[in-house]
């Protein structure tokens, strides 16, 4: 990757004013190594004293030590994550073998949301344009050659008109949290459209925010509640819309919740009430939930990886004080969001990608 | 008459070293200055790279080559830079100082493109800051700027497409969008 020439030539012009006397302040850092050299000396001559002591005591108590605790790479493959900058948020992909990141949804537009297809080879991503008017949009996994597939103009109700989006298995179908306008009010729920864009959407009963589907294609995974009224739980229903099952009943709200690769699990943060944001896991009947992050602030966004060994999330943990004030505060956008990823049993933690705002919302091999 | 080829014409990379002092003089300015944009203080960045080369010269024996050394001085005075800009945040978050406060202290006897700049830069966060520097003034890569900040290739180019994008704006500079 080259320099911007333009941005080069305005750094180097203004850096310039910056003068400086190479002997002059030659002679004062041999000075500062020299004084350095003989306080460090005697520091070392104090420390060697006291370490000699405390060494025989110390290797008295402890143990053999055991297995060291090394956590397995994460695998690789592809992340596709929003890209949070101010109000503005791209879809870009990163390839976790190499590092390099692509811009996969269209720079004039924000983005909401994102699913690679089943075999990888497609990204369908939400984006908002102004008007606003919300589009879905299929495009190659290079983000080339995009396809419209949904396009629907503001209904006006308060926040984004579609905001999540689901692959069926066979990729033949494509599954959207969007709105339904009846009687002059606008529902959100979950409608379903062919992904080449033909036929009509059909959308489901019931208030949906977030959708996933089953790996086998029977059902598809819910947060919401089915009548008009809160508590906001998740559910499973057939793609026809038949057969609800409550899976959760203490309106924990559990947000975009995702169904492991293998079907067995399922993925989804919460809060706490407060500030906190953590990532919880639970079996796919809904029993046995456990939280996997425990941080106090933000920890959102997670997805599996194509094994459903690992899960991706965006934190603030390493943010800057500055910016986790700001994210407490509650107003304005959230800012310091790095990804990270952790053993789908919460161990092995490690910073995947640092950054402003990188909220992951697909991984595919 | 013969041309004299060296090395370096056929593509072989050829790895020299040089005395510090020597090493010292072609260098200082420049990692001075990274620092101070960094930094948008040019006596801080002054310090900065004081101390980034004094920790060099206890590395010095220890350097393969000057691309080795200048690695190793740029990735101290950036990450010393980082830390103070860090540093001064939590001041002006608790309360402490006024904001801009170190801008402000610089800007005697500055040229008008370098207040310029750092009004402008103010806008990047210190990370964004830290690659913009490193690729578009210090001329590395990203994978040379990811070696001295410890981050990945592609960590590196997301900051620096920001970095660039609030830069170019700051100054008045077009946009320019560009996939890295």
């Amino acid at each position: 990757m080259s320099a911007d020439p333009q941005l080069r030539e305005r750094l180097e012009r203004a850096a310039g004013f910056l003068q400086v006397d190479p002997a002059v302040e030659l002679d004062r850092l041999h000075g500062a190594a020299h004084r350095r050299e003989r306080g460090r000396r005697l520091r070392a001559l104090a420390v060697a004293a006291v370490i000699g002591v405390l060494g025989i005591v110390v290797a008295w108590q402890l143990l053999p030590p055991g297995p060291a605790a090394v956590p397995a790479g994460i695998p690789g493959g592809r992340i596709a994550f929003l890209e949070v900058d101010g109000r503005r948020r791209v879809v870009v992909g990163l390839e976790l073998e190499g590092g390099d990141v692509t811009a996969l949804s269209d720079q004039d537009a924000s983005a909401l949301a994102a699913a690679w297809s089943p075999d990888g080879t497609r990204i369908a991503t939400v984006v908002e344009r102004p008007g606003p008017v919300y589009q879905v949009v299929v495009a190659n996994a290079d983000g080339t050659d995009p396809v419209t597939i949904v396009q629907e103009p503001g209904t006006g109700a308060v926040g984004p008109d579609i905001i999540d989006v689901a692959w069926s298995p066979d990729g033949a179908k494509i599954a959207y949290a969007g709105r339904v306008v009846e009687d002059g009010v606008a529902r959100r729920t979950i409608l379903i459209e062919d992904a080449d864009g033909t036929g009509a959407p059909q959308a489901l009963e019931g208030h949906w925010e977030s959708v996933s589907w089953s790996p086998d294609g029977e059902r598809l995974l819910v947060s919401g509640f089915p009548g008009r009224e809160a508590p906001f739980d998740l559910f499973t229903v057939r793609p026809d819309g038949s057969g609800l099952v409550r899976l959760t009943n203490d309106g924990a709200a559990l947000h975009r919740a995702l169904w492991s690769p293998t079907g067995d699990r399922i993925v989804s943060f919460s809060g706490d009430g407060d500030y906190a944001l953590d990532v919880y896991v639970m079996d796919a009947d809904g029993a046995n939930r456990r939280r996997l992050t425990s941080w106090e602030g933000l920890d959102m966004f997670p997805v599996w990886s194509p094994d459903g060994e690992w899960i991706a999330f965006a934190s603030d943990r390493d943010a800057t004080p500055a910016q986790q004030a700001s994210n407490r505060s509650g107003e304005g956008i959230f800012t310091g969001l790095s990804m990270y990823a952790m053993r789908a049993d919460g161990s092995g933690l490690r910073e995947v990608l640092e950054s402003d705002g990188a909220l992951p919302v697909t991984w595919t091999s | 008459m013969e041309r004299n080829v060296g090395l370096e014409q056929v593509g072989v990379a050829v790895e020299t070293r040089t005395g510090f002092d020597p090493f010292f003089h072609t260098q200082f300015e420049s990692v001075a200055r990274a620092a101070a944009l960094v930094t948008r203080d040019a006596g801080v960045g002054q310090e900065l790279a004081q101390e980034a080369f004094v920790r060099l010269l206890d590395r010095w024996d220890d350097m393969a080559s000057d691309d080795h050394a200048r690695n190793f001085v740029y990735k101290v005075a950036i990450n010393l830079a980082r830390s103070h800009v860090r540093k001064h945040a939590r001041v002006v978050l608790y309360g402490l100082h006024g904001p801009e406060l170190t801008a402000a202290a610089s800007a005697t006897n500055a040229s008008d493109a370098w207040l310029e700049m750092v009004g402008a830069l103010g806008a990047l966060s210190p990370k964004q800051r830290a690659c913009v520097v490193l690729v578009d003034y210090a001329d590395m890569d990203a994978a040379g700027a990811a070696r001295v900040l410890g981050m990945s290739p592609g960590t590196v180019r997301v900051h620096l497409l920001r970095g660039r994008r609030a830069l170019r704006a700051g100054l008045g500079l077009p946009a320019k969008e560009e996939i890295v």
